[in-house]
Parts: C-alpha cells; sequence; structure tokens
C-alpha cells in the first residue's frame, strides 16, 4: 500500500510538471506577442494597430506605437493603421506607409508618437495621439476611460516627449528587435548541468544504497 | 494589495502559517529543554507532546511547501495586471525588495523542508523515536526560515500595487550573457520548466538521503528504516535526473530552431 502512494505521488508530481509545462507552452503560442519586446498582444491592442509587412502579407503585431516602429528593423516594408488613443474608433485610423525602412506617408499630418517609454522605459507609456488636442488630453489624463480600446490604463510621465513619425522611426529602428536567442554558450552551460545531475543521482544512487561502513 | 484568488491564497496561507509556527515552535522549544535530563516516564510524556508537534509541523511545512508551488503561478497571473510587465520579473519589480528575497528564500525551501519531514518519516517508522530530540532542535533551526519565508509572502503580496514597471528587456538587453531567466523558462522554452523541477528534484532527493545517512550511526532500528528510506530516496533521485534529462534534450532543441519565436 506504501508503495503505490509513493508511486502516485511520483505520478501526481510528474504530471503536475509536464502540465505546467504544456500550459504554458500553449498560452505562450496561444496567444500573439509582441515581435520588438515580446509582451502579451491583448486584444484591445491588436484593434489599435492593424499592421502588415508588404513584401510577405504576413501580419505584424506590436503592443506600442514604439514597437510598432520598432518592427521596422525586421520588417522595412510595412503598412500601418493606427487608432488614435484618445479617440479609438471615434477618429479614423492613421495609415502609414514604410517603404525600405524610412516613411513615405502618414495620413494626418498632425500626427504624433507620444514616447514616454524615453522617461519610464516601459511600453506602457507610449501613446499615439492624431493632433495636439489628443496629445493634451492624453498628457492630462493618461488615457480615455470612455474608450473601450485603450490598451493601457496608467497615466504618462511628465513632459512626455511628443515626436512626429518619421523621427521617430529612425530612432526606434535603429533601437530594433530586443529579442535574441540564448547563446551556445548558454546552451552548452544548460547541457553541462544536465549531466552533472545525471551523474550526481547515479553516484548517489550506487554508493548511498550501501549501509556506511562502521568505524572498528 | 492586488487582491485575485491567488493572492487571497498566498495571503490565507501566510496568516495560517505564522499562527501555527508560533504554537510549534514554543512546543518545540519544551521539547527539547526537557528532553535532556527525563526519566522514562517523562520519555513517554515528551513523545505523546512530539507526536502533536511533529503532525502541526507535517501541516506547516505542507502548507509552506503548497504556497512555494503557488508562488510561481501567482506570480504569472499577475503579469496582465502590472502595467509594463510582460514577465514575471515586472512582478517582482512591482513587489521590490521583498519580492526578490521571497523568490531566493522559495528557491530553498523545498529542500531544507524536505530534511525535517524525511527524518520526521523514519523517526515515526523506528521504535522509541530516536530522533525526537534531534527533530525538535532541527525544528528550532527552522524557524527563523519559516518566519522569513511566510513574512515575506504576506509583505510581498501586501505591498504590490498596479504601478508601472519597466519591461525586462531592459536589463536582459542584447549585451546580456543570459536571456531573461522568466522569459526562457516560463514562456520561450517552457520545456525548462521540466528539466529545473526534475533536476531540482533529484539534487533535493540526494540531500535528504545524506541527512538520513547522517543519523544512521545511532543504530538500533533506525539503521534499516533509514537504509530503505534512502534507497527509495535516491531511486527517485535517478529517476528525476533521468526526467531532466529526456526533457532537456527537446527544450535545447525547441531553443535552437528559435525562429517559431515570435519575439
Amino acid at each position: 500500500m506504501r508503495n503505490v502512494v509513493i508511486a502516485g505521488v511520483f505520478v501526481v508530481v510528474a504530471l503536475v510538471m509536464l502540465g505546467s509545462s504544456g500550459y504554458l507552452y500553449y498560452q505562450y503560442y496561444g496567444q500573439p506577442r509582441c515581435e520588438a519586446c515580446g509582451m502579451i498582444v491583448t486584444s484591445e491592442m491588436a484593434e489599435n494597430m492593424y499592421l502588415i509587412d508588404t513584401n510577405t502579407n504576413q501580419r505584424l503585431y506590436s503592443c506600442c506605437a514604439g514597437c510598432m516602429l520598432r518592427l521596422a528593423a525586421a520588417h522595412p516594408n510595412m503598412h500601418l493603421e493606427v487608432l488614435d488613443s484618445w479617440y479609438g474608433t471615434a477618429a479614423p485610423a492613421t495609415v502609414i506607409e514604410i517603404r525600405n525602412g524610412s516613411v513615405v506617408s502618414v495620413s494626418v499630418d498632425t500626427a504624433r508618437i507620444m514616447l514616454g517609454s524615453k522617461l519610464t522605459n516601459s511600453c506602457v507609456s507610449n501613446r499615439f495621439a492624431i493632433n495636439a488636442t489628443s496629445a493634451q488630453f492624453l498628457q492630462t489624463n493618461g488615457y480615455n476611460p470612455s474608450n473601450p480600446l485603450s490598451p493601457f490604463k496608467t497615466t504618462l510621465p511628465d513632459n512626455t516627449p511628443l515626436v512626429n513619425v518619421s523621427a521617430a522611426l529612425t530612432a526606434l529602428k535603429a533601437k530594433g528587435i530586443s529579442y535574441v536567442p540564448p547563446s551556445a554558450a548558454f546552451l552548452i552551460g544548460a547541457a553541462t548541468a544536465g549531466i552533472a545531475v545525471l551523474a550526481i543521482g547515479l553516484v548517489a544512487w550506487k554508493k548511498l544504497s550501501v549501509p556506511p561502513v562502521r568505524k572498528t | 494589495m492586488i487582491w485575485t484568488p491567488l493572492t487571497t491564497i498566498m495571503t490565507v496561507l501566510g496568516i495560517f502559517g505564522l499562527a501555527l509556527m508560533l504554537f510549534s515552535a514554543t512546543k518545540a522549544f519544551s521539547i527539547t529543554r526537557k528532553s535532556g535530563h527525563a526519566s522514562l516516564e517523562e520519555k513517554y510524556v515528551l513523545e505523546k507532546e512530539y507526536y502533536l508537534l511533529s503532525t502541526v509541523v507535517w501541516i506547516i511545512l505542507a502548507s509552506r511547501l503548497v504556497a512555494s508551488g503557488l508562488f510561481w503561478a501567482t506570480n504569472e497571473s499577475l503579469i496582465a495586471l502590472i502595467p509594463g510587465a510582460m514577465c514575471q520579473f515586472g512582478v517582482y519589480q512591482a513587489g521590490s525588495p521583498y519580492s526578490w528575497i521571497d523568490q531566493g528564500i522559495k528557491l530553498m525551501v523545498v529542500l531544507v523542508y524536505g530534511i525535517w519531514l524525511v527524518l520526521d518519516f523514519i523517526n515515526r517508522r523506528t521504535k522509541g523515536s530516536p530522533l525526537l530530540a534531534s527533530l525538535s532542535r532541527l525544528f528550532i533551526l527552522m524557524t527563523p526560515l519559516l518566519f522569513i519565508d511566510t513574512a515575506l509572502d504576506l509583505l510581498f503580496y501586501g505591498s504590490l500595487e498596479p504601478v508601472t514597471v519597466p519591461c525586462c528587456r531592459i536589463v536582459f538587453d542584447q549585451t546580456s550573457a543570459v536571456p531573461c531567466p522568466y522569459c526562457f523558462v516560463f514562456h520561450d522554452a517552457p520545456l525548462f520548466l521540466v528539466v529545473v523541477a526534475s533536476y531540482g528534484l533529484s539534487i533535493a532527493a540526494v540531500v535528504w538521503s545524506l541527512a538520513i545517512r547522517h543519523y544512521l550511526k545511532i543504530g538500533g532500528d533506525l539503521e534499516s528504516v533509514g537504509m530503505a528510506a534512502i534507497r527509495r530516496l535516491v531511486t527517485f533521485s535517478l529517476i528525476f535526473a533521468v526526467i531532466g534529462t529526456i526533457a532537456l534534450v527537446p527544450a535545447i532543441l525547441q531553443v535552437i530552431g528559435a525562429g517559431v519565436f515570435v519575439h
């Protein structure tokens, strides 16, 4: 009976480990992520920005207006349709065309990107404003409670930089995609640690299973 | 405080642990003090008292081990509620400095609490409870860790507010030698979760075996019961090491095929 309980505990632990891993795997690949920073893209974020790589016709995802332009580092030809962060769907989307990594057209001349991330290091401080009035509202309130598509319900830092799309693109494209896959050295380190643990397990199994020799 | 079902459970487990710990620490202290010069009759009374203590400590340690597992699940669930957080790194920043210390403690509690639990397990199966005094002393020694572990949970979740935090990529940028460990283990290559947990349990089982072996010199029944426990533990250690290694291969292959990652 005791052996059955121990085996049962072992099976439960193994199932919990494999189950958590499977769930996280599903969660990760089941939800789009910002290609530039890795943040989970919610449905509100996805509805705020409709991004297409015109070379491949592939839909791209970004979490904020800053990351949207950072994508130009990996996708030099893009078609972007962006909603104003204050007015949401109450105002027409701004269409931005990027070719060879440069802005070729912006449908609304007065459109500005509010780069609060320059001050807070966080994408949640970035907004997109179609005019000075929207920018002023966003600076004062952070977000519009009446806009159901407000992706970040946070205030903005004082004096959030206001940059036009072309100027913002140059700096953000240079920043590029920040995700870097783990290096070979890191993976070799993980494999070495694995071999070491296996060796410890083997040695312990061989040596510790034998009763200790008593000194006479 | 951000109230969610999981943070509520963590808070309840914290208060529950603190209350039971206060009761058992005083009991353990009394047993340790009396056991050195107890007569045969007093030893019988102490043994009965010890069984009550042991049952309470099992409940405390089991609840703390559950809290250790829930700690990671709770932090994972809080990511969406902390503006700017994209992995657990953001949650820790929002709960700094308690979060970081709490995390460090959580990495070692299974190992330390496990030592007491396996020793008590073999003590219960041995005639005359030869480890009674040692286990009471060990519990008193463990009390500061138990207190810190429990108190930090309450401080961390109690102080957590939805403040704006910077993304982990600020720290783990292109120049970093290692990727963000939270993104890596929990999101990019979750098979590493199996690897880390299996290897951790494998090493813990070896340490617990060594702890039992340390007390085998007392002799008597303890030697046969202890050796049986050690054999089981080292077998588990080997099985977990093999599971970890089996999971490591596809985990590394998953990372090598990183083209599928979306960020």
